[in-house]
């Protein structure tokens, strides 16, 4: 119960501890997405968006080199099949003017109609995606 | 400076967050999102217990003298409910449900030291930045 449920509790608590902490030291929510846009179009634009980044990827590397079994090696789909669904993820956050970090995560917490109906279109076509390709 | 390391920080809590969530592991996204199959609610669960947390540090940050001294609430343009806007939700949610990772999970995944995460951001960074410049262009 404590391995499937527990630990995720525990992740929740951080990812939104982590949010709380952006907004009550900066103001901003966290967008990654958007954080990346910025951080493409030049690490002046960026700023501190730049050291979240870095921030994340210190501990990505960190839990991999740990082998904690969090983090996956193989994606378990073809190339292309990857190509595509990272171009989607990328063009349609652009797009949809966020991703789940900004839209169903900040967004939603601050109730914002946009960013609620964005996280049930996320929902509903990725449903229908995994109903249509299988797991 | 004193604000690097604060976004540091909270990128640092943010991505321990995500891994220990399973957010970085695809079959638990894709059994998130199989709804018609064997559903697994715990990233619902982590959902709920994130938005439950910043529901009420939003409602405190809007009211005034709660947030520290020089940081003031950043309100967010709304985006326009255009034809756009639900195409683009929904190619997201359809790259999402094909792999099993959205932006912050797949730069984590970067740890693993895989080659398809690799490829997965290397192509999404890509994405981000072709899409922005057409965007600027004709958007």
């Amino acid at each position: 119960m404590f391995e499937q449920y527990g630990v995720a509790v525990l992740g929740g608590l951080m990812i939104g501890g982590a949010a709380v902490l952006l907004l009550f030291t900066l103001g901003y929510p966290v967008g990654i997405s958007g954080f990346l846009s910025k951080a493409l179009a030049g690490p002046r634009k960026a700023g501190w968006r730049l050291s979240f980044l870095v921030g994340m990827l210190a501990v990505a590397f960190a839990m991999g080199s740990m082998r904690s079994g969090y983090l996956v090696s193989e994606l378990g789909e073809a190339r292309w099949e990857i190509l595509l669904a990272a171009i989607l993820v990328g063009a349609g956050a652009r797009i949809a003017g966020g991703c789940t970090s900004g839209h169903s995560l900040c967004g939603m917490g601050r109730f914002d109609v946009d960013s609620i109906l964005a996280t049930a279109i996320f929902i509903a076509s990725g449903a229908a995606t995994v109903l249509a390709l299988g797991v | 400076m004193k604000k690097h390391v604060w976004a540091f920080l909270a990128g640092a809590l943010f991505a321990g967050g995500l891994s220990l969530s399973g957010m970085t592991r695809p079959e638990k996204v894709k059994g998130f999102l199989d709804f018609f199959g064997s559903w697994d609610p715990t990233l619902l669960i982590v959902l709920a217990v994130a938005v439950g947390l910043y529901i009420p540090a939003v409602v405190l940050a809007r009211r005034s003298g709660w947030l520290p001294s020089g940081v003031t609430f950043v309100e967010l343009e709304p985006e326009k409910l255009t034809p756009r806007f639900f195409v683009g939700s929904a190619m997201f949610g359809i790259g999402w449900g094909m792999v099993g990772l959205c932006p912050g999970p797949a730069l984590v995944s970067l740890g693993g030291l895989g080659a398809d995460a690799a490829l997965f951001c290397a192509a999404m960074l890509a994405s981000i930045y072709l899409t922005d410049t057409g965007l600027r262009r004709w958007g």
